[in-house]
């Protein structure tokens, strides 16, 4: 039995028998881990809402193997990130970076980039970053981070590098962009070279640079869909959190 | 091999699906009520097929009853002026027991709960607004509890009931009765302050 302590955001909390939660965190330098907090329905106060959801704390757990569940000791809270609670679409666009990342990153794999884009964008939002502006970086660097980038340099089949030429396309299938001269493939999306450019930068600059990087109304309605579509197409399935942000109206045109 | 008669080992698969049962407690209940004195599982069975008949929600407020309105919402010794809004009927009996609230009620069913795709229309957050319309209310109390989704749920209400032109108001958080401020986390010390008021 290993006792470990480490800086963790909680992903989601959920009610697991009458007296135990069970905890997912994506912790700072061990990954995903999903453990069971004993006692933390009942006597709320030995984890003091120090497990509830978006919130960044200080875990201590029990890991008795390398893989399964972990026993939650201790939690001590660091931020509850409370500004998110008073605005709907804040709190639907945390709780849909926390969900993907949920999905995205692998049980036990050590990734210290995302949980710094994600605490780092949560902080963001708190702070009244407009939100949808924020998402769509957190999604951009997220698939970078997590292996999953799409090619935004040259086009996939003939090499032609992306600053040259007008418009764009996006493949998918093919994991990247298409000049125009490839006409007719299936299940592209159209990008503007703006847009390209935009979403090299927001691949590449550094974190603490990214969250100025500004996408204007063309450019969002040309992303939106594009990623969150490509985001489903790697997780295999949908997100749970789109339904209350298509409900709020915070996601007009989105898929 | 099954142990037991086809029909008591059915009987115990289905006790077995009730929260907080497991194979062995289904067999000893089964096996009790096998042997029961008198009718009790003559009487059991029928209660239980009657709940499923007659208990629904009310269609005003959401309470649990098997009268549409409830016995609540019908009762004109309340104050017809309050509505106090909470997020499950176990919510509002415990309200209820503790006798302080004379208004009426308005059960949410559930909160706000983006992760488990629950959002506004999945609420009776509309026929709340619907009813602060139609009806003459002066205030609306939220009573939901201070959880981060609680909080947020509360505070889209309450943003909503304004924009009718109706007062909100929610329930204090703070020290519980018997507590102590040592014991008390940082969290719930700031939101008792906050909620302080001029002494009596
Ligand atoms: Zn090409
Ligand atoms: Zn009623």
């Amino acid at each position: 039995m290993v006792i470990r302590k480490n800086e963790a955001i909680i992903l989601r909390s959920r009610d697991y028998s009458e007296s135990d939660r069970l905890i997912t965190f994506f912790t700072k330098s061990n990954g995903r881990l999903t453990g069971i907090a004993k006692g933390a329905r009942r006597s709320k106060k030995r984890f003091v809402h120090s497990l509830e959801q978006l919130s960044y704390v200080t875990i201590a757990y029990a890991d008795r193997s390398t893989s399964g569940l972990v026993r939650i000791d201790a939690s001590e809270l660091r931020s509850a990130f409370t500004g998110l609670r008073g605005d709907l679409a804040r709190l639907g666009y945390a709780s849909l970076s926390c969900e993907m990342v949920l999905e995205i990153s692998p049980e036990r794999q050590s990734n210290s980039a995302l949980f710094s884009l994600l605490l780092q964008y949560l902080h963001q939002l708190e702070q009244g970053a407009d939100p949808e502006n924020t998402s769509l970086l957190f999604q951009v660097r997220m698939l970078s981070l997590s292996g999953y980038a799409p090619n935004f340099q040259t086009c996939v089949f003939c090499g032609q590098e992306a600053y040259s030429g007008k418009n764009w396309y996006v493949s998918i299938a093919e994991g990247g962009l298409l000049c125009t001269a490839h006409p007719g493939i299936h299940g592209t999306y159209p990008l503007s070279v703006g847009t390209v450019m935009l979403l090299r930068r927001a691949q590449q600059t550094s974190l603490t640079k990214l969250w100025r990087l500004r996408f204007d109304r063309k450019s969002r309605e040309g992303c939106r869909v594009f990623l969150l579509d490509l985001i489903r197409h790697h997780l295999e399935k949908d997100l749970k959190s789109l339904k209350l942000l298509r409900q709020i109206g915070a996601l007009n045109a989105a898929g | 091999m099954p142990a037991y008669p086809p029909s008591l080992e059915r009987l115990i698969k289905h006790l077995s699906k009730l929260p907080g049962i497991g194979e062995k407690t289904a067999a000893r209940l089964a096996l009790y009520l096998l042997r029961a004195p008198g009718d009790l599982a003559e009487s059991l069975s029928a209660s239980i097929l009657e709940v499923r008949r007659n208990i629904g929600l009310c269609s005003k407020c959401f309470n649990l009853s098997d009268e549409d309105p409830c016995h609540i919402c019908t009762d004109m010794s309340r104050d017809l002026g309050v509505i106090c809004v909470v997020e499950e009927v176990g919510d509002l009996l415990a309200l209820e027991k503790a006798g302080a609230f004379r208004g009426r009620y308005h059960v949410l069913q559930g909160v706000l709960a983006p992760l488990e795709g629950v959002g506004p229309d999945n609420l009776r957050i509309k026929e709340l607004l619907q009813r602060v319309q139609r009806e003459t209310i002066r205030e609306v109390i939220l009573a939901i509890n201070p959880s981060a989704e609680g909080e947020a749920t509360a505070t889209y209400v309450a943003g909503l009931v304004r924009e009718k032109g109706v007062n909100v108001s929610q329930i204090a958080l703070g020290i519980p009765m018997g507590g102590d401020l040592k014991y008390t986390d940082a969290v719930t010390l700031r939101r008792a302050l906050d909620g302080r008021r001029e002494s009596q």
